[in-house]
């Protein structure tokens, strides 16, 4: 876990503004308006004093501008959440702000009013986590001139909200790909919630592997959860049942993937000799699970990153940002094996 | 230097950009309905003249400000945890300050508290300065401590957990099994409530009558990446303990970790006791036996606290000390120790 160790560590010297002037050879107004996100200075320019400002981990003084804030506004906290979470106030932290938190406690629609109470604290920009944001939510921000961003975007239906994913689909691909090499050919899946972009894309990215491999679709082998935990164990005894069970059940998560583990340890079923699993996200427990699990894994804290510091440069920019997905990759431990 | 925001600052800032005292209004107010360019000009006036706005942000945007030393996941999210049980019920929202150290915030940090409008704090730090303590009391902000490494006064709420019964618990649960040689990882040495666990331990390794063995007790944070340092080190003693007591579940991870690196069983070879009760000790293999703190309780209870001092006018001078007690939670990761086991095989 980074983040670690911090309790015995040294800050950095406090440098000055008159310090980054003189090592950037620019005026201290020209720091200054950078530091205040002024127009009027070129890009390279900008760039170089941003840099050297981040190198010294220079510190905005609270009081020179508007309060200092990136809000994260979020469905629900859990463990997943919080590791974006801390990424997102690590960078912050990095770049002088400091990091808000509004828990909204639906995972789709947002509560009410949140937006209101938003606009009055004036925020340096928001991000919207594992949510969806209402038209008039973004109509009000937008007025406000408060830069937003979506971090692992809930759906695909608002192409007008930068956002920043996972390569989900490709990561449902290989995660059934690794099966389907392993010999398996009745895998079963548990998804997220249906009308979740994140479970749809990595569902597709699976059924692409089972067709490039010419295994036919059993619808039901497909059961549908909601990334939690208890859902997930009853959706894997539904999958035992079957008269055809599946040899493999790949879990759209792996909090569900530990759904499916528990629910095999209740009928004696050992994995990975009688059932492969494998999970999506690679949570910092999940190689501690026993056995090891095999996941696909989600860049979280990169994500978080790439967030803030792009919704931070829009503010300065005024530049629009489009959509980005960061790479997945699959680690493989040790609950898959080859179909007995 | 910031003035407190009269009409004739309004006007200074509306002349400089050249817009009206009610588009200036409009803007300092949050309010919708004036353009990006005329709002950029209010803005940039509104820095060059230093106007600081009145935080008329107490009442309608009130903040809940959690200040913690670091932000490991799993333990930070019981702490957010229980101060949103307060702040979502009132329509507050939870700000995060994180310290890098737990002897206190920043210098600056205070600056900003009053700037964001906050209505409440609760500080899981070792304490916070007399100078700090007086300027949020001068501001009329209340706040509450959680774990503090002494007594910050009896005006101010605290809360804390029974951390010397804790570590009494864990040495009882694994001497009960039969462990005589158990080995331990402290949480860092200048924090109360981890010398509290450990002192909870020796005490009672020593009622049990187990001599001490410093040798056995290794120093180390609340972390995962000295679980495995210390883990390591302990488990690959000549003689190694057959039971290791972590001093928070992170640092149980640690250990986990290390015991499967040398092919270790938990609990056949070693048995691990934790320290919190995490959300993750039950997805981990074996499930964790650990020592629940209730974290998420106690930052709801300091959330609380701190509101109902804030309703007070004055405040009262003696507030209230809340204990909450902790609880063995026995998993799967405990369990009797080899040696016992294989004298039991031969009788």
């Amino acid at each position: 876990m980074s983040g670690t160790g911090r309790d015995e560590g040294s800050r950095p010297e406090r440098t000055t503004l008159a310090d980054i002037a003189a090592e950037a050879s620019v005026s201290l107004a020209t720091v200054s308006r950078v530091l205040n996100g002024r127009p009027g200075i070129a890009d390279a320019t900008r760039q170089r004093v941003l840099e050297l400002l981040r190198d010294h981990g220079y510190q905005r003084r609270e009081s020179e501008g508007d309060v200092q804030l990136v809000e994260v506004v979020c469905s629900e906290l859990d463990s997943w959440m919080m590791e974006l979470l801390q990424g997102v106030e690590e960078t912050a932290q990095e770049l002088g702000y400091s990091t808000m938190l509004t828990e909204t406690g639906h995972m789709r629609a947002t509560g009410r009013g949140w937006v209101q109470r938003t606009i009055a604290r004036r925020p340096a920009a928001v991000i919207v986590v594992f949510a969806g944001l209402s038209v008039q939510e973004k109509r009000l921000l937008r007025a406000e001139g408060i830069p937003f961003i979506a971090l692992d975007p809930v759906t695909c239906q608002d192409p007008d909200v930068p956002a920043v994913g996972a390569a989900n689909w490709f990561g449902g691909l290989m995660a059934t790909a690794h099966l389907i090499k392993l010999g398996h050919r009745a895998i079963g899946v548990i998804t997220g919630p249906q009308d979740m972009l994140s479970s749809r894309a990595r569902l597709a990215g699976y059924r692409t592997a089972l067709s490039e491999a010419g295994i036919p679709d059993r619808p039901e082998l497909i059961a549908v959860g909601d990334y939690h935990k208890p859902l997930a164990i009853t959706q894997t005894e539904v999958l035992l049942d079957l008269a055809d069970p599946p040899t493999a059940i790949f879990a759209l998560n792996d909090v569900q993937a530990f759904g499916v583990y528990e629910a095999a340890a209740r009928r004696g079923i050992r994995i990975p000799d009688e059932l492969s699993v494998v999970g999506f996200d690679d949570l910092e427990i999940s190689e501690l699970a026993d056995p090891p699990l095999t996941t696909v894994r989600q860049p979280l804290r990169e994500m978080a990153e790439m967030a803030v510091t792009l919704v931070l440069d829009r503010r300065r920019r005024n530049r629009s940002i489009g959509r980005l997905d960061l790479a997945t990759s699959l680690i493989v431990r040790e609950s898959t094996g080859a179909v007995r | 230097m910031p003035s407190d925001g009269g009409k004739a600052d309004l006007a200074r800032i509306a002349d400089e950009a050249g817009v009206s005292i009610a588009t200036v209004s409009r803007v300092l107010n949050g309010r919708s309905g004036v353009s990006e360019r005329n709002r950029l000009k209010v803005e940039s006036a509104i820095r060059d003249q230093g106007y600081v706005r009145r935080t008329r942000a107490v009442d309608s945007a009130p903040l809940i400000e959690l200040v913690v030393p670091y932000f490991h996941n799993a333990w930070a999210v019981e702490l957010v945890r229980g101060i949103q049980r307060v702040a979502r019920p009132n329509g507050m929202s939870v700000i995060i300050s994180k310290t890098g150290d737990h002897h206190g915030p920043e210098r600056s940090w205070i600056e900003g508290v009053v700037q964001r409008g906050v209505g409440a704090i609760v500080l899981v730090l070792e304490g916070l300065r007399e100078e700090e303590r007086r300027r949020l009391r001068a501001r009329n902000v209340p706040f509450a401590l959680v774990n503090p490494g002494r007594s910050p006064g009896e005006d101010v709420p605290t809360v804390t957990s029974s951390a010397f019964l804790g570590g009494q618990q864990a040495a009882s649960h694994l001497v009960g099994l039969g462990h005589r040689r158990i080995g331990a990882i402290t949480g860092p040495g200048d924090m109360l409530t981890s010398r509290l666990r450990i002192d909870g331990f020796r005490r009672e390794l020593q009622t049990a009558g187990i001599p001490a063995d410093d040798a056995l007790v290794l120093p180390g944070r609340f972390d995962r990446a000295s679980g495995l340092a210390q883990g390591r080190k302990l488990l690959m003693m000549t003689e190694r303990p057959t039971a290791i007591f972590a001093g928070g579940d992170s640092q149980a991870l640690g250990v986990y970790a290390a015991a499967r690196g040398l092919g270790l069983r938990i609990p056949e070879d070693v048995s691990v006791v934790g320290f919190d009760d995490l959300e993750f000790t039950t997805l981990i293999g074996p499930a964790l036996t650990t020592v629940r703190q209730p974290l998420a309780d106690m930052t709801e209870e300091a959330a609380r606290l701190a509101l109902r001092q804030g309703e007070q006018r004055p405040w009262h001078r003696s507030q209230p000390h809340v204990e909450l007690q902790t609880t063995l939670v026995v998993r799967s990761s405990t369990a009797p120790p080899p040696l016992v086991v294989r004298q039991e095989g031969r009788r």
